[in-house]
């Protein structure tokens, strides 16, 4: 198990060391300031990438075996389609909102604020769903 | 749909854990089943009538 840690580890360190590196090669002037930041914000989401690799499987309780028939599935189901239209929806309004006021918007802003609206809209549709079932 | 699964589960002196292992679903599905808040999908309704040695329509009947 602790091998199983310790690989985890390292894949997260050297998945963000790349990441922090190819930042840092698209604009050689400012080579490790670019690269430690985007290695330090990477780094996170890059050891649960390691996680899923060589720990998911040995940790925690196993899922269910008929896991698509269960109330929780149907829960991520109804989430998810329903923040997929809420995206929609909202991706119409600021469409439109941004060419009437005239607005220009870089396309990673608005690509970040659509992936943190659509984590917020499923993971609070998820605990209403939870709660109401309490 | 309502059904008579928590008085079935009673009568084999079952957990709601036991009944959702017998099952391969999620204690929190028994749960919700047991209040007439989740309706099964059609391969669950014909495990928990088979597990109960009777008919789909003996476990379950239509709500209002």
């Amino acid at each position: 198990m602790v091998v199983r840690h310790v690989a985890a580890a390292v894949t997260g360190l050297l998945v963000a060391a790349a990441i922090g590196l190819a930042a840092g090669a698209f604009a050689p002037e400012e080579f490790w300031l670019r690269a430690v930041v985007f290695a330090a914000c990477t780094v996170g989401p890059a050891y649960g990438l390691g996680w899923l690799l060589f720990l998911s499987g040995v940790t925690g309780d196993a899922p269910p075996p008929h896991v698509e028939e269960t109330i929780e599935h149907q829960w991520w189901q109804r989430s998810a389609s329903a923040a997929f239209l809420d995206l929609l929806v909202v991706a119409g309004v600021g469409s439109a909102a941004l060419s009437v006021a005239d607005l220009e918007l870089a396309a990673s802003t608005a690509l970040a604020a659509v992936i943190m609206f659509a984590f917020l809209d499923v993971g609070v549709r998820l605990t209403v769903l939870r709660r109401r079932a309490a | 749909m309502r059904n008579d699964l928590a008085e079935r589960r009673h009568g084999r002196g079952w957990s709601q854990g036991q009944l959702a292992d017998e099952l391969g679903v999620s204690r929190q599905t028994i749960i919700s089943l047991e209040k007439g808040r989740f309706d099964p999908s059609l391969p669950l309704a014909f495990r928990i009538a088979a597990l109960f040695g009777c008919r789909i329509e003996d476990v379950f009947t239509p709500g209002d």
